[in-house]
């Protein structure tokens, strides 16, 4: 009742204005989450470093952008490509190395990359957090009194239109097609010919490469820093758990949904308890939904 | 050898139980005591205090095997409560560690009754919740830096001591207490229910145990423990943040240590934190702690154990053949439980089995199923089915594969609610009932697939059958033994259930489903991957079971086999079922011929 009163006293511009900031960052967010639940969908794997992967990304943008002069959105492909192969990495070195279906030493493995990561950028880097200003980076767009950050908007864009590359490369390419089959039922799929191994390595690959895309998008309105890992890792799960984890679409919505409710939110509530708010949804929804809010069968 | 083992017998058995953790404990007391640097002494305090850590953790992580990612939760909220009860109430950390353990153990208990209903990755997702809302909330409520009110006039009332020799005394002293609870918890029954929740929930409750609550003791006592630690650990710091009382770093230190050591190994965390630790502390002394290098290490720790040592360093220096190591191992298994002696063949040979007493054949109805059914989405497994299971009766229930079989018999064993209908066991509605009742109410079954407790040993394994509801340890020894002689597995009994055939698995299952006597034995495909020799024994020893009076289902694909041995015969097909009756009646069915030979061919032709 409160939240209802609350929204009532503000006007509509203040809600129209968190509303389009929420889907701003959704979009931002989808990626991360569709390259989360992809690992999961595949693999059967909660991936811990996804959002190290984004920091990867960002540092890497970062770094390219000012040593070369170059715009981040440029980055976006080589950036993204070169944290997949890290991501390749993780999973030929370590992932493949135990048991498949031995979900904790997985996630425990997943969990020693994500410290590594982080704290490898700590001890190297230090904690200063380094953001790349572009001419964007402080303009806006302003469609009906609202005020529409360049940078956001462009970052949510790209992010849409890989959305789009991905879901092209799940439905048309074999290689897709290939996961889609393993997340279904990977003896089957090892049945049928397909390379169980192969596909589990390149999901997990995709999956990492699309969190670094995120990071380059995301670095010319957020700073990079060691521990931005730590403020996006919940929200990422959050998504994925809303959608029904190894849905794509399910992640993607729930990406939206996060956005939506972080920003409404933050009308409402001070900084902390907004959180505190999205944590307690992500509780109650893997007590209550653990198969997520939209009902899709678990599928990538 | 005999006088060693009266002067042995001399000592209480109190000390002989617990040697390793009282000679350590000593030892610990000698050194912390000539520590009268202010580093060395905080870094004995601090290996004290993750080793408990690492300990409580233990409990949960490790011998109820539910990866906890949320211990912080607990040791912050012991340490915030009492924390807040001195700052408000002056009220002293001694008095104010019981009501911030009470709310630590109530804390778990809340969130432990809904999450321990999830599984594997979930219960860990949702643990990781925990902590990190606690920490936003403390925050919130403008406890960024707490500090402790200072009481230099009476340290020891306060715990306020610069002298961390103090803080290390405590810290040993709850180690050493919480390595005798788990010394005593592995010569307990406590031992055998988390080991059968860690290695296989299913089997678990299967042989009756209520395999959530098992998991809620743990998880609240771990979170007890935790917060004990906590409050003292709050006090040495002086000055708390969220951070580091809820940071994820606290849990991560908590699987750190165990995982090095070995997970659900009573030592493990110790022998882990005695690495772990001062290696972490030197670093930070180094560099710093913000500086990460200590985090940075304790990732490839993680790495290098699961890709190198999953099962810990004690497990993998057990590997290594040097003789005093060897010793050394023995002395800190010390207590534990041994090789099972098996009784002398004589004495209980003589013994058969005798099941429930036996009745007049055919007399009141033992199981009732009504119009049970089972959708999966769009998918009806199961359509209105129904079945009344005589006393006594021997009833196999054939189907092709994909008929529902599984499914039937999951509803009636309660691993599976139906969709709709109802069932009724010796006139009580059961519709509902978890798993574990319907086993502790006489009714036990084996998995199509075999579900052994693999790490345990055959006798073990039996023995859980018949642990929830056996008198005393006596009466156990012997069931076990009669159930195994029952299926001619006592020979095998001290070898691991890993290293059986597949074929004595299954037997091993059904003597695990026979030693707590049931009144209903339901065996899914019991027959399959058996040689004829083998079939013939297992039919042998079902008439064994049935003359001696239990009621036995059973589901198989093979008609022709079930025919032969069974009294009754259902038959089920695209879950609806299509014929009842003895053998002779059923295999002559049209329908029943259909569905086994016609309509596949018909479908065929099409």
């Amino acid at each position: 009742m409160a939240v209802v009163t609350g929204l009532l006293r503000m006007s509509l511009t203040t809600i129209l204005q968190a509303i389009a900031g929420g889907l701003l960052l959704g979009g931002v967010y989808a990626l991360l989450a569709a390259g989360l639940t992809l690992i999961f969908g595949v693999m059967r794997v909660i991936n811990f470093a996804q959002a190290e992967f984004m920091m990867l990304g960002m540092f890497a943008a970062y770094f390219l952008a000012t040593a070369l002069n170059l715009d981040p959105l440029l980055l976006t492909l080589p950036v993204g490509v070169g944290v997949g192969l890290v991501g390749l990495g993780v999973a030929l070195g370590l992932l493949e190395r135990v048991p498949r279906g031995d979900q904790n030493a997985q996630l425990i493995l997943t969990l020693g990359v994500s410290l590594i990561l982080q704290n490898l950028a700590l001890v190297a880097l230090g904690p200063t957090p380094r953001v790349v200003v572009r001419s964007y980076t402080n303009a806006y767009w302003s469609p009906a009194g609202l005020f529409i950050n360049h940078a956001r908007l462009y970052a949510c864009v790209a992010s849409l239109l890989i959305m789009g590359v991905l879901y092209l490369f799940l439905t048309r390419t074999w290689t897709g097609r290939a996961m889609r089959a393993t997340a279904d039922d990977p003896v089957s799929a090892g049945g049928v010919g397909i390379n169980v191994r192969r596909t589990h390595v390149i999901a997990f690959m995709v999956g990492s490469g699309l969190a670094g895309l995120a990071g380059t998008l995301m670095v010319t309105f957020i700073a990079a820093a060691p521990s931005i890992g730590n403020d996006f890792i919940v929200i990422i799960f959050l998504a994925v758990v809303l959608g029904g984890l190894g849905s794509v679409v399910g992640a993607t919505l729930g990406a939206f949904l996060v956005g939506l409710v972080q920003s409404l939110s933050g009308l409402l509530l001070p900084l902390q308890l907004q959180n505190v708010t999205l944590f307690i949804v992500f509780v109650a929804i893997l007590l209550v939904r653990p198969q997520g809010l939209f009902g899709f069968r678990q599928r990538v | 050898m005999a006088a060693r083992r009266a002067a042995l017998r001399a000592i209480p058995s109190f000390v002989r139980d617990n040697a390793a953790p009282l000679a350590l404990y000593g030892l610990f007391l000698l050194i912390v005591s000539q520590l009268s640097d202010y580093y060395l002494s905080r870094l004995a305090a601090l290996v004290a205090f993750w080793a408990g850590i690492g300990m409580s953790w233990n409990l949960i992580g490790g011998y109820a095997g539910q990866l906890s990612l949320g211990h912080a939760a607990f040791v912050g909220l012991g340490g915030y409560v009492a924390l807040i009860l001195q700052q408000k109430f002056g009220i002293p950390p001694w008095i104010g560690l019981f009501p911030s353990t009470a709310v630590a153990a109530l804390a778990a208990l809340a969130v432990g009754v809904p999450t321990l209903c999830l599984s594997g990755i979930y219960f860990a997702l949702a643990t990781l919740a925990y902590p990190l809302i606690l920490q936003l909330l403390f925050t919130y409520w403008g406890y960024q830096e707490a500090l402790i009110p200072a009481h230099p006039e009476s340290p020891f009332l306060y715990m306020q001591w610069r002298d961390n020799r103090w803080y290390a005394l405590i810290f040993g002293t709850i180690v050493v207490l919480c390595w005798i609870g788990t010394l005593k918890l592995e010569r307990s029954r406590w031992r055998y229910l988390l080991t059968a929740v860690r290695e296989d929930e299913a089997a678990a409750s299967a042989v009756g145990i209520n395999t959530w609550l098992v998991k809620l003791w743990a998880f609240v006592a771990s979170a007890a423990i935790a917060a004990v630690l906590g409050v003292v650990y709050a006090q040495m710091l002086f000055v708390v943040t969220p951070d580091t009382m809820f940071g994820i770093g606290v849990s991560v230190q908590a699987l750190v240590v165990t995982l090095v050591g070995g997970i659900g190994n009573p030592v493990g965390p110790l022998f882990g934190t005695f690495i772990t630790v001062p290696m972490a502390q030197a670093l930070d002394a180094q560099f710093g702690s913000i500086s990460g290098a200590a985090q940075l290490v304790y990732g490839i720790v993680l790495i290098v154990v699961i890709l190198l040592i999953p099962r810990g360093l004690i497990e993998a220096l057990k590997g290594v053949d040097a003789p005093w190591l060897k010793q050394l191992g023995h002395f800190f298994a010390s207590g534990a439980d041994g090789e099972i002696v098996l009784p002398m063949a004589s004495v209980t040979a003589t013994r058969s089995a005798p099941a429930a007493a036996a009745a007049p054949a055919g007399s009141g109805v033992l199981l009732r199923a009504e119009n049970l059914s089972k959708r999966y989405g769009g998918v009806v497994a199961l359509k209105s089915f129904s079945l009344a299971v005589r006393e006594h009766e021997f009833i196999g229930i054939v189907g092709p594969n994909g008929a529902g079989k599984t499914t039937l018999f999951d509803l009636l064993t309660g691993f599976q609610r139906p969709t709709a209908g109802r069932l009724w066991l010796r006139g009580d509605d059961v519709i509902g009932w978890p798993s574990y009742q319907l086993s502790r109410a006489g009714m036990r079954r084996t998995f199509q697939i075999p579900r052994p407790f693999g790490r345990l040993t055959v006798y073990e394994n039996v023995k859980l059958g018949a642990i929830i509801d056996a008198a005393d340890e006596e009466a156990l020894r012997e069931a076990v033994w009669t159930s195994l002689q029952a299926v001619a597995l006592a020979q095998f009994a001290n070898r691991t259930a890993d290293t059986l055939a597949p074929s004595r698995i299954r037997l091993m299952e059904v003597a695990r489903a026979l030693v707590a006597r049931p009144n209903l034995l339901l065996l899914d495909e019991p027959l399959a991957g058996l040689d004829p020799s083998e079939v013939n024994e297992l039919i042998e020893i079902l008439h064994r079971q049935l003359a001696a009076g239990v009621t036995i289902v059973l589901v198989d694909h093979a008609i022709s086999t079930v025919a032969k041995i069974v009294q009754r015969m259902v038959v089920i097909d695209n879950g609806v079922l299509i014929g009842d009756g003895t053998p002779d009646e059923v295999t002559c069915m049209p329908q029943v011929i259909e569905a086994y030979l016609g309509s596949k061919w018909d479908h065929a032709r099409r």
